[in-house]
Formats: structure tokens, sequence, C-alpha cells
């Protein structure tokens, strides 16, 4: 699918790869493996027009009229709640098969948590679950269990980015513009719940280092095949303890010391060297 | 009556590199009724073949074929199959009855066909009387269950399962894997069941489909990976404790290794490596610990492949004790009869079963047959 978001681009230079979908009614939205795309409509035929009219999905944020959202996304200043501390769980959700689904879908999950306070979609695949602070709130985990229970009964694939609880006050709206980011990068991510912990080091590396220069060369300097990025997962995983990484590779304890010593050779890092290995675990994201 | 077809199935996931596939070329055929194990370590790509044929992660290449139908873009509802997952959860509001028939009232079945399906599942679960509680009040094995009736109660021909009892304790584990292969018996379900664990590999599959960085290894009956693994990997994989490998040169009919192991290889053995062209060769000789004994019968038919050696680690088990052993610098691990038991420090006579033993390339590390 990434080889046919690049091909899109290729051919359409006017389509971009953004984070949220475009509410400007002069483009098309799309979604492409998690992925938004958005086109404009200017340089498209009328064929093309009409074809990716069928298909595209479009923005409806602006007609979210929810006291929450306003809040949230910084269009009204009026506070929703006060005295209490809560999170704001963002889920997408895929393969639904209608919209009547997408309400009940919602209400299922609703009724998994004991202190909802609202929930509602913003859009077709993406809505917002706000929860109160008490004494039972469900950990990740316990989450992670409820999403698969109710993916299970709705043949969908659901991600799932739990907040941090804070209290409700005009910081707020800020907090959520980075959770907000962080929970679209967490739709990249293997695990389909994450929270702040999860994320935070994919989410870093994006922000500040993976386009530079420096970290561009560094990765292309290292020959990252399928067996060494392995390696070096298993082995920051393990922290660094090779008799459970070798045990967790199924190698053999000297095969895995061969495979360090013959990449500290071609890269210069020494993976049996704490911040080396905490280097190149960072240069795999 | 389910057939289904993998036929060169590739994944790359949106975010991957050009070229990193996190599952390439899987090749299946699955027969109706058939139990299909895939087992393989942590990032092998078990989980993601298994949602491809689920619907739920898009088939990058290749063909997904379900009785002679393409089903790729077939939605995950339409695709008769029921998953269970790795978090086996319940609703907790709702009683044992309502958390089965939940799927069911959602796809407007009605309610007396919802009854019926829920009673049967309950029968063959043995949860018929648990049916009014909440899931707070079910033992941990019996939620289990429930997870389970609410696959079952789909009444779908292809049961997915993806690691449904990692998070148990052993002694459950134990009593829930018999489970699922009683239930097999008796429904008959074409199962893909994903695990990490050999052991629950053998014991449930038909055949395994052993998998290790997105590739198959090998494909087979318990017995055939067992006995005649394809490459090294498989035959480390399967089997526990581990095979034993050791890093030797092969020449005129002996093998002998850098630390001083030397042994002579039975004529049949010697001619397949002679035959292979790797005479005066470096080759990997495997063999399982159970393929090396400690009584004096084996010495008097193998004397030459008999090696004094020293016990590092010992453990009584039972019938069989395991020995970890070492001859010079080289170690490896034996299960001998308890009669056999040492303690650490002793000396010991070991005798190769050379006829059991699997040579593997160097380089490729397939098996030389
Ligand atoms: N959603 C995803 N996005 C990107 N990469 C993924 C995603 N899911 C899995 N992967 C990658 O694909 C490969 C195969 O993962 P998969 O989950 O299928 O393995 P597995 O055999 O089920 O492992 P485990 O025993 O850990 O469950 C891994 O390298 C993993 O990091
Ligand atoms: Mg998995």
């Amino acid at each position: 699918m990434l080889g046919s978001i690049a091909k899109l681009l290729e051919l359409y230079p006017d389509a971009k790869v953004v984070i949220e979908p475009s509410s400007d009614p002069h483009n098309y939205n799309f979604l492409i493996s998690g992925q938004w795309v958005t086109i404009k409509k200017d340089h498209l035929s009328n064929r093309e027009k009409f074809l990716l009219s069928l298909v595209s999905q479009d923005n409806n944020n602006k007609s979210i009229n929810n006291q929450w959202w306003n809040f949230l996304v910084h269009e009204t200043d009026k506070i929703p709640a006060e005295k209490i501390n809560v999170r704001v769980l963002q889920f997408e959700v895929q393969k639904l098969e209608s919209d009547d689904r997408a309400n009940e879908w919602l209400s299922v999950f609703e009724d998994t948590f004991d202190d909802v306070v609202d929930s509602f979609w913003i859009n077709k695949y993406t809505g917002i679950l706000i929860e109160k602070e008490t004494n039972t709130n469900m950990d990740k985990l316990e989450v992670q269990r409820m999403i698969e229970l109710v993916d299970s009964d709705f043949y969908t694939k659901s991600h799932v980015y739990v907040g941090q609880f804070w209290p409700v006050n005009d910081k707020l709206p800020n907090i959520f513009d980075m959770e907000r980011q962080l929970f679209h990068k967490s739709l990249e991510m293997k695990e389909r719940v994450n929270n702040l912990s999860t994320v935070i080091l994919d989410f870093l590396i994006e922000q500040n280092l993976k386009n530079t220069d420096m970290f561009k060369s560094l990765k292309n300097k290292i020959d990252i095949d399928s067996k060494t990025t392995q390696m070096i997962n298993t082995l920051y995983k393990c922290d660094s303890n090779l008799a459970k990484t070798s045990k967790m590779l199924f190698l053999h304890r000297n095969t895995l010391l061969y495979r360090m010593e013959k990449f500290h050779e071609q890269t210069g890092f020494d993976l049996k060297d704490r911040d080396d290995l905490v280097l190149c675990f960072l240069l795999l994201k | 009556m389910v057939e289904i077809d993998l036929n060169h199935i590739y994944k790359r996931y949106a975010n991957a590199e050009e070229n990193n596939y996190a599952v390439s070329d899987f090749d299946l055929h699955i027969k109706d009724k058939e139990f299909i194990v895939f087992v393989g370590p942590s990032g092998c790509g078990k989980s993601t073949t298994l949602r491809m044929i689920a619907g739920l992660e898009d088939i990058t290449k290749g063909e997904l074929i379900i009785d002679g139908k393409y089903e790729n873009d077939t939605a995950p509802k339409d695709r008769n199959i029921a998953m269970v997952f790795q978090n086996y959860a319940l609703y907790p509001h709702m009683t044992v009855f309502d958390n089965m028939a939940f799927g069911l009232k959602l796809r407007k079945y009605d309610k007396d066909k919802i009854k019926e399906k829920v009673d049967y599942a309950a029968k063959v679960l043995g949860l018929t009387e648990y049916l009014d509680r909440k899931p707070a009040a079910l033992s941990g094995g019996q939620r289990q269950r429930v997870a389970l009736g609410r696959a079952i109660v789909r009444d779908a021909p292809i049961f997915l399962m993806d690691e449904p009892l990692s998070n148990l304790d052993a002694k459950l584990r134990v009593s829930m894997r018999a489970e699922i292969a009683r239930l097999h018996q008796e429904l008959h379900t074409t199962t893909i069941y994903v695990t990490h664990d050999q052991t629950e590999a053998m014991t449930m599959a038909d055949r395994i489909v052993v998998m290790s960085m997105g590739e198959v290894q090998q494909i087979g009956t318990p017995k055939e990976v067992y006995e005649s693994p394809k490459n090294k990997f498989v035959a480390g994989f399967i089997g526990s404790p581990s095979m034993n490998f050791f890093d030797v040169h092969y020449k005129d009919g002996i093998v002998t290794d850098s630390e001083g192991l030397t042994l002579k290889l039975p004529e049949g053995r010697s001619k397949v490596l002679d035959e292979a062209g790797y005479d005066d060769k470096d080759v990997t000789l495997g063999i399982r610990p159970e393929d090396i004994h400690a009584e004096g019968a084996m010495e008097e038919t193998f004397p030459e492949a008999t090696v004094e050696s020293e016990v590092v680690v010992s453990e009584l088990l039972g019938a069989t004790s395991m020995l970890y052993s070492r001859v010079d610098g080289t170690e490896f691990v034996a299960i001998v009869d308890a009669r056999d038991y040492h303690k650490p420090g002793d000396k010991v006579r070991l005798t190769f079963d050379l006829n059991k033993a699997h040579f593997f390339d160097e380089k490729t590390t397939d098996a030389i047959r």
C-alpha cells in the first residue's frame, strides 16, 4: 500500500499525505492504509471527479456540535465540566459495515466503561470517548481486552490511544493538541492500543530526528536487513541480556555474539555498549 | 466442507520499507477439517498471516481462496470465520448467555435460533448451569470456555485462534489445550491456531507450519517436522530441550570439532555426506538430547561414537534425567534414563546414536539428505 501512495503522489503531484483529512471543500480525502491522503479537485477532469466523489471520505469534522469537542479544539472557551479529572480515549475503527453499525459499535464500546462523560464520532472512522477519573478505571491492558472483544463481535479493526488523566481547565485543549498528534502516530504502530509511554519514542524521533541529514546518513550506513532489525530490537527488549536474547531469537549464544561482532566491524557500533544499542534501536524507528 | 488456499501471500505494512515484508511467499493448502498450527518466534508473521485470512489486514500480494472463491477483498464479516483472540475478555455486565449470544444478536438472528445455538455451545462446553452468571462469578477456566463458546455459536466452518492460551497459567493451559483438541474432534471445524510454543504445536496439530522472519520454513505433520527437519532453524525450534548442534569438519567418515570431539559415522550416514559432496568440508551436526545415551549396551554397538564427558548440570525428571555435559570445550544436553542420573562433576561415558543424527550445510543451514 505504501507503494500505492507513492504511485498516487507521482501521478498526482497535487495530492498530499496529511495528518487530518482536509475540511476544504475543494479537496477530496481518502484513507489509504490508515493514512489520510488529500487531493485538490481543481486539476481533475470531470470523469476523475465523478469517480473520486464515489469513493472519497468527506471530512465532516466541521459539523460536529459537541461541547467537549468544541472545547478541546479551541473553538470555545467554555469549560464543559468542573472539578473532575478526565482522560480522552481516541479511537479509529476500520472495516465497519455501515453508519448504523458505527453507532452500535460506539454504544457497546461505551458500555464497557463505568464513568463515561461523553462519547461521539468526529468523522466516519475516528471518535472520542471522555472518561472521568475514579479508582476503577481500566488500564491499557484492560482496554485492549475490551477492544478485542468488541472487534470480534463487529468484525472490526480498531486502534485506541488512551490519554492521561488531566484536570478540566484551560490548559486541557493544549494538552489535547499533543495527544491528538500522539494518537496519529500510534496508528502506525504494531500494537493497536497505545498510550503516552508506548508512543513517545517513535513520536520524538519522527519530530526531531528522522528527517535530519545526520540521521538519514547514519541510517544509510547501516545495512538494515530483517535479521539485524530483529537482533537489535530483541537485545533492547531483553535489556541486553544475551542469554535471554539468544533464547528469544532461537540462536546459539555464540552465533549471536558473532553477529554482534560482525555488526561492530561493519558499522562501528558496539551493541554490547548500552548507549550504542539505544542509538541503533532509535535508528530503526 | 471448507478448504483454504493461500497462494504466494505477501504482506507489507504501510510504514515499512520498500522490500521489507512482514510475510513473504506464504503458500499453503488447508484441507477440510484440518487443525493447522502456525508456530515460530515472536515477530515471525503468525498473527499477520492469520489476520489476512480473517480480512483484518489487507493482502499486499498473492491470493486467498476459500472454497474455490477469491476472497482477498471480501469483508471480514462475510468470510464465515470465527476468531478467538489472545486476551479472551467478556462483557462484564452481561450474563454468560448474553455474552455468547451477543454476536448473533448483532446479526439479527431470531430469539429461538439464538437460544438453540447458545444452549448447544453451552452443552458442548459444560457451561449449561452457568448461563445466568456474570463473568465475575466464574473461574478462569470457565471464562476461557465462554470465550470459546462465543466462537462456537457463530457456526462458522473456520476457527482462527491467535495464542488463545498464552495468558493462562501453566495448569489451565494444559487443560484448555485438551479442551480445544476435544472440541475439534467433536465439531470438525477447520482450525488455524497460532502459538509460539512448540509443545502446543506438536500436541495439537494435524500439520504444523514453522515460520521464521516472515517466511515459511517447513510444513508437515508433527512427526515430519520432528524427524526430518528441513533446516537448522526447524531442527532447533521443534523439540524440547532443543537439538544439540556442533560445528564440525567431516572427512573420511569421521567428524571432528575444534574442541576435541571426534566421532565415527555409521556407513549409511557417511555415504549420504560423501554423495552430496561434503567430504573434507565443514558441516553442522545436530543430535537430539534423547539420542544421546548412557547405557553400556549402546557403547558396545557404537564404540567410536562414545565420548568421555563431564556433567555440568543435571536434573532428575521422574523417569528420565537431563544431563548437561561437556567434552573438552563442547557442551550438550542428553536425556537419559533416571537410573543413569549423575551429579555435576561426575565423569560419564555418553554414546551418540549417529543413525539419528542430522547434518546441515554450514552456510545455507539446509539439511543434507
Ligand atoms: N500494524 C503493524 N504495522 C507495522 N508493522 C507491523 C504491524 N503488525 C506487525 N508488524 C510487524 O510485522 C512483523 C510480524 O508481526 P506479527 O505480529 O505477525 O508476528 P507474530 O509472529 O504474531 O509475533 P508475536 O509472537 O509477537 O505475536 C513484525 O516485524 C512486526 O513488527
Ligand atoms: Mg502474534
